[in-house]
């Protein structure tokens, strides 16, 4: 069959037979079905606890095969290739014979570089299928409810790190129809953050100044923002988070001391369409706040122990690690009125059999005793309430990743550069000799060299250097056709010419991108603090490969002139 | 139309001679001037026939003389050959270091040309075929080609001139693949382009190598394989550096008549430049020789209308005898000129009836001659000037 196939291609389409287009297309989707169910077969609840970002999981040893499986078929494929070199031989009829070989490298490259889609998609259709959404979603609600009640690990135990003072948010923000936040939405840095208002992060916009808030004694600030990239040079820039306007909060702050009632944080918050019918601000609010309450005043055990219990069986179900007995656990809150941070500080509970965790203890006691329990694993020294939130959280969270079908946009980049790259080279090896070939290589880092020494010795600022490098990179494309045409030159640096042309049009994108990106540079005006730059047409990777691609491509006719031409 | 009958019996008398080697290629060549897909297809049957029921000589001989009756039916449109395909002005090549300097050419190739090219080693053969081929830049002067190519790219010209280098380049995968590789590029797709590969195939012997790799091919047979690729381009003018090199005597007379036969087919007739060392051999298919001597051309046939040369005699003579013997013999005639170069002797000398008195007077003084050739008409004599 394959040799039929093969028969047809020879007798019909010489660049299919030469590309082994349709072969190398084959075992590209042979690829990606074999990825796909890799993915999907090594994928389990294990994998979702343990991976921070399921999108990335295909950046393990799986990426390592990967590459030496590519490596592998390319080889043998660019053996065959250059076996059956037309051009060796003869003058190939074809209109577009570079063009076409070009797109029948680069479109199999694509497939087999690719690898990391049908992986991933096979990671997300097994997560899709061991994971179902409505489940999750009320499973959620019982993590959520019984979250407010648990130490979340051992280094968990100061309240800042899961409370502030309740009941807050009070007001559910939501966005529009024209998705853009309502009037009501409104963001807050907590006091003890305050200090990145005054270092690179945020940028101040409006002309009123910050208004601090107390809210439980705790200084907060609240204001509309919006993100911006700000340049500072050619080279480096960095997001801002630009303040648009402060607000003063017009809602009811009730102070309480700090206690597990007053928790506003909660474990796991979703803001994927797939789970948004689940609102976690709503639903707190509405539900979880005063379920907590409801639980703290009439301090009911059963429920409590109901809750916990629900909990637990979902970690079970999960193999989530937690160290939780629900009645001992209920009597210990109920014991200390829900104070949970004051009792495992105070050492006195350690000796009552509520063993804090080791981190905790370290905080408030170096003894030798704490010292040497510290070092005791958690099996043989058990923290009561503790439980692997994180693995929790990761499930969930990969599981929005996989719902969503988000991936990783700097590899589809990735590999459109790479395929675009193995297809240039390929093709410039395949078309001119092998001694010019070698020697543009050196020639290439020369010019690259000289351009270095050039822009130190302009000394002259980024945008002019820009300017100046890419003038060089045009020159030298010109320079490939120039030598093409003209009958001056011999074939052999013609080669060369045209090879250094070729590399130049990478740089060149580069070069016009940066320049664009430059004049579309404007200032914005603070009253209250310095003017800040900010650009309107960002510099994309995508956009640097895209004109690269389109001069590569306008480019190739000189090869068939440098093959006609004469010595 | 009333050449191709003509051709037509013309390869019939070969088989009726019994000629059956000769007849038979004839045979393939009168096909290929049909340019029709059916009669490729008979055509291979007979070859396959021929090959596998091993038929008498009578049987042969009925069914070619069948099959070229056959053929009459088709009309072949002659195609003109009066236009040149190219022509070069004055065109001069210059080697860097100014150590050789070809020139200055000026050559007019036509549709069904065969030239000969010759001259000792070093003197600027291959140069020239790499000029007209526009494989080498030259430095003076202009080559024009003819209307139909005269307007195209250097790239799309050079689909149409082929060069064959004496050492040809290797290539990979079976012989038959790489003939249809080359056919499949140069339009010849479907089930035409199995019937134009085994047709060259046949037609240069390569039938029974179909199979064979680069490396399982003798030097012969890899030219042969190189004419028969060159013959699938269909090109307009063909450029042969040395073919004859790697070839035994008997293929070297075969190579060099089929060459000239293709060179003149009726319906794709194509100018061929081929250089060489086998002089003789050469100037038998030849229509126009030029001879190179330190890169300066002497176009045999102008040379020999010039009346002095016309006049004169130049035999090449191998003897037993020694050189007193050979100049007492000849003492009667008027010699302008003996040369040894060691194994032979080159006798000038004006007369009108050419060798007959030379070799009167040789036969009446006993001398016994090994080889007598008279090269007056060839450019074997201009070797020595």
């Amino acid at each position: 069959m394959l040799k039929k196939i093969q028969q047809y291609f020879l007798e019909n389409k010489p660049l299919y037979y030469q590309s082994k287009f349709f072969e190398m297309m084959g075992i590209g989707i042979l690829l990606w079905v074999i990825s796909y169910c890799f993915g999907w077969l090594i994928t389990d609840i294990k994998t979702l606890q343990d991976n921070y970002n399921i999108s990335n999981y295909y950046f393990g040893s799986f990426a390592i095969v990967h590459v030496i499986i590519c490596i592998i078929i390319y080889v043998l494929w660019a053996f065959k290739f250059f076996q059956t070199n037309a051009l060796k031989h003869f003058y190939p009829l074809s209109k577009f014979y570079h063009h076409k070989l070009f797109l029948q490298i680069i479109v199999p490259a694509l497939f087999m570089i690719s690898l990391y889609y049908p992986f991933t998609t096979g990671v997300y259709g097994k997560v899709k299928f061991i994971l179902k959404n409505d489940e999750l979603v009320s499973e959620l609600k019982i993590l959520n409810k019984a979250y407010p009640f648990l130490v979340e690990s051992s280094a968990a135990y100061d309240v800042t790190n899961k409370t502030y003072p309740a009941p807050f948010p009070i007001a559910s923000f939501s966005k529009n129809n024209n998705n853009e936040w309502s009037n009501n939405g409104v963001y807050f840095k907590p006091n003890h953050i305050n200090g990145i208002f005054d270092t690179s992060n945020i940028l101040y916009n409006p002309n009123e100044c910050k208004q601090i808030v107390l809210v439980d004694n705790q200084e907060y600030i609240f204001y509309k923002s919006h993100d911006e990239t700000v340049k500072f040079d050619s080279c480096n820039s960095r997001n801002y988070e630009v303040i648009d306007s402060f607000i003063q909060p017009a809602h009811q702050l009730i102070k309480y001391n700090s206690s597990v009632a007053h928790f506003s944080q909660i474990l796991i918050q979703n803001n994927f369409d797939k789970l948004s019918n689940y609102d976690a601000e709503t639903y707190y609010i509405n539900d979880i706040a005063p379920n907590v309450h409801q639980i703290i005043n009439t301090k009911n055990k059963k429920a409590l122990v109901n809750i916990i219990d629900s909990f637990l069986n979902i970690c079970n179900k999960y193999e989530i690690k937690h160290r939780v007995s629900s009645d001992k656990y209920a009597d210990y809150l109920l014991a200390k009125d829900f104070k949970i941070v004051s009792a495992l500080s105070n050492s006195s509970e350690w000796n009552n059999g509520y063993s804090p965790a080791p981190a905790d203890v370290t905080v408030v006691d170096e003894s030798p005793m704490v010292t040497e329990s510290r070092e005791k694993s958690v099996e043989t020294n058990p923290t009561l309430g503790f439980v692997e939130f994180e693995s929790i959280r990761r499930i969930y969270s990969n599981y929005q990743t996989a719902e969503n079908n988000i991936y990783q946009f700097d590899v589809f980049l990735f590999c459109i550069a790479l395929a675009l790259i193995i297809a240039m080279v390929i093709l410039l090896a395949f078309s001119v000799e092998g001694v010019a070939t070698l020697i543009s290589i050196p020639a290439t880092g020369v010019v690259i060299l000289l351009c270095g020494l050039l822009a130190i010795l302009l000394h002259s600022n980024d945008s002019a250097m820009v300017w100046v490098l890419f003038i060089i990179a045009l020159i030298f494309i010109a320079l490939g056709y120039y030598y093409v045409t003209s009958s001056e030159f011999s074939k052999r640096y013609t080669s060369i010419m045209v090879l250094l042309g070729f590399y130049a049009i990478p740089f060149a994108a580069t070069f016009l991108c940066i320049i664009i990106h430059e004049f579309s540079k404007y200032s914005i005006h603070q009253p209250c603090d310095n003017n800040y730059t900010a650009y309107a047409h960002k510099l994309e990777p995508l956009h640097i490969i895209m004109l690269g691609l389109v001069g590569f491509l306008l480019y190739l006719p000189l090869l068939k002139k440098l093959k006609a031409k004469a010595e | 139309m009333q050449n191709f009958i003509e051709k037509i019996e013309e390869v019939k008398q070969h088989f009726v001679l019994k000629d059956f080697h000769l007849g038979f290629r004839r045979l393939i060549d009168c096909a290929f001037e049909t340019q029709n897909m059916p009669v490729f297809e008979q055509c291979i049957q007979l070859n396959e026939w021929k090959e596998t029921a091993q038929p008498t000589a009578h049987e042969l001989g009925v069914k070619c003389i069948q099959f070229l009756d056959s053929l009459k039916q088709y009309k072949v449109e002659p195609k003109s050959t009066s236009s040149f395909l190219v022509k070069t002005n004055d065109i001069e090549k210059i080697f860097s270091r100014g150590s050789f300097t070809l020139g200055r050419i000026n050559i007019e190739i036509n549709n069904g040309d065969v030239w000969g090219l010759v001259g000792e080693n070093g003197n600027g053969k291959t140069t020239l075929l790499r000029i007209l081929a526009k494989d080498l830049a030259h430095e003076k002067g202009s080559i024009e080609y003819n209307n139909q190519l005269n307007n195209l790219s250097n790239y799309d010209i050079r689909t149409q001139l082929t060069y064959i280098p004496q050492r040809t380049p290797k290539w990979f995968g079976g012989l038959k693949t790489n003939l249809k590789f080359t056919a499949t590029h140069y339009g010849i797709v479907g089930k035409q382009n199995e019937l134009w590969v085994m047709m060259m195939m046949i037609r240069f012997g390569l039938y029974q190598f179909r199979n064979h790799n680069w490396s399982e091919l003798s030097s012969g047979y890899k030219m042969r394989f190189e004419l028969a690729r060159t013959f699938l381009r269909k090109p307009k003018l063909l450029l042969l550096d040395e073919p004859l090199a790697n070839l035994d005597v008997l293929s070297q007379q075969i190579v060099l008549e089929d060459l000239k036969y293709m060179a003149k087919s009726i319906s794709q007739p194509l100018g061929i430049v081929l250089s060489s060392q086998q002089l003789f051999e050469v100037e038998k298919v030849s229509d126009k020789i030029i001879f190179l001597k330190n890169g300066k051309p002497t176009l045999l046939h102008e040379q020999l209308q010039k009346e002095e040369i016309k006049k004169s005699n130049v035999i090449e003579l191998e003897i037993e005898n020694n050189r007193d013997d050979l100049e007492k013999a000849l003492t009667s005639m008027l010699i302008s000129n003996i040369s040894f170069n060691g194994g032979q002797y080159i006798v000038e000398y004006e007369h009108t009836e050419g060798l007959k008195p030379l070799m009167q007077l040789l036969l009446t003084h006993n001398i016994r001659i090994k080889y007598v050739r008279d090269i007056s008409a060839s450019s074997r004599r201009l070797f020595n000037a």
